[in-house]
């Protein structure tokens, strides 16, 4: 039961990593849309490429090391330091993504101000999202430290 | 400030070794040798009273407080 919802867990991971690869892809045809659609942009082009860009890697990032932990934990026990350092890994990556959305809101606000509108709506819904993802990561990291700390406890209780 | 185990001490003054005690209290010796070496972290009651009963001592002939 454990392995088979394990397995899918990897499944709905690989679908998600796809689905940021092809998002990454179809990113720079989006843009290149957009600057058709109103040629003001195109200055904003390549910045917000970039910023986007850095979001993709980090969250790929991201889901490459929870599909990390779910390989690891079909094989041996999850509670281990290795798993907490990992876990604060994606809590890091999770706030560069935060910071990264943040510059790209405030950018997008100084150049266009309230014509921003759903797009900057969007970026503040996603940034919410990475910030409180970033959060979940370090509790869990600091849940599993005391875990750890107590299996080796109760490990070498004689 | 630590708590030293001198569970060596005690069975080289019994004579014994550490297989006979496993044996006779029923404790891994790979457990035994995790508390003579001082890594365990901490020691159940009833370990501490089998290890007295069988080495015929005190608590604190096998811990010690050293500051």
């Amino acid at each position: 039961m454990n392995r088979a919802r394990n397995i899918l867990l990897l499944i709905l991971l690989g679908i998600s990593i796809v689905f940021l690869i092809y998002a990454a892809v179809t990113l720079y045809h989006v843009s290149e849309s957009f600057v058709l659609w109103n040629p003001e942009l195109a200055p904003m082009q390549v910045p917000l490429l970039i910023l986007s860009y850095g979001v993709i890697l980090m969250l790929l990032g991201m889901f490459a090391i929870a599909m990390y932990l779910v390989l690891v934990s079909n094989k041996q026990n999850i509670f281990q330091t290795n798993t907490v350092r990992w876990l604060n890994r994606m809590g890091h990556l999770s706030l560069i993504a935060f910071s990264f959305m943040l510059i790209m809101f405030v950018y997008g606000y100084v150049k266009l101000g309230t014509e921003l509108g759903l797009p900057g709506g969007y970026m503040i819904v996603a940034g919410g999202f990475l910030f409180l993802a970033s959060n979940v990561f370090y509790f869990m990291g600091t849940l599993f430290r005391q875990a750890v700390a107590f299996k080796e406890e109760n490990e070498l209780t004689v | 400030m630590a708590i030293i185990v001198n569970l060596d001490v005690m069975l080289a003054k019994r004579k014994m070794q550490l297989k006979e005690l496993s044996e006779a209290i029923g404790i891994t010796q790979s457990n035994l040798s995790i508390l003579k070496t001082g890594k365990a972290k901490a020691i159940r009651f009833s370990t501490l009273e089998a290890i007295c009963k069988v080495l015929d001592c005190q608590p604190g002939d096998i811990l010690e407080f050293i500051e």
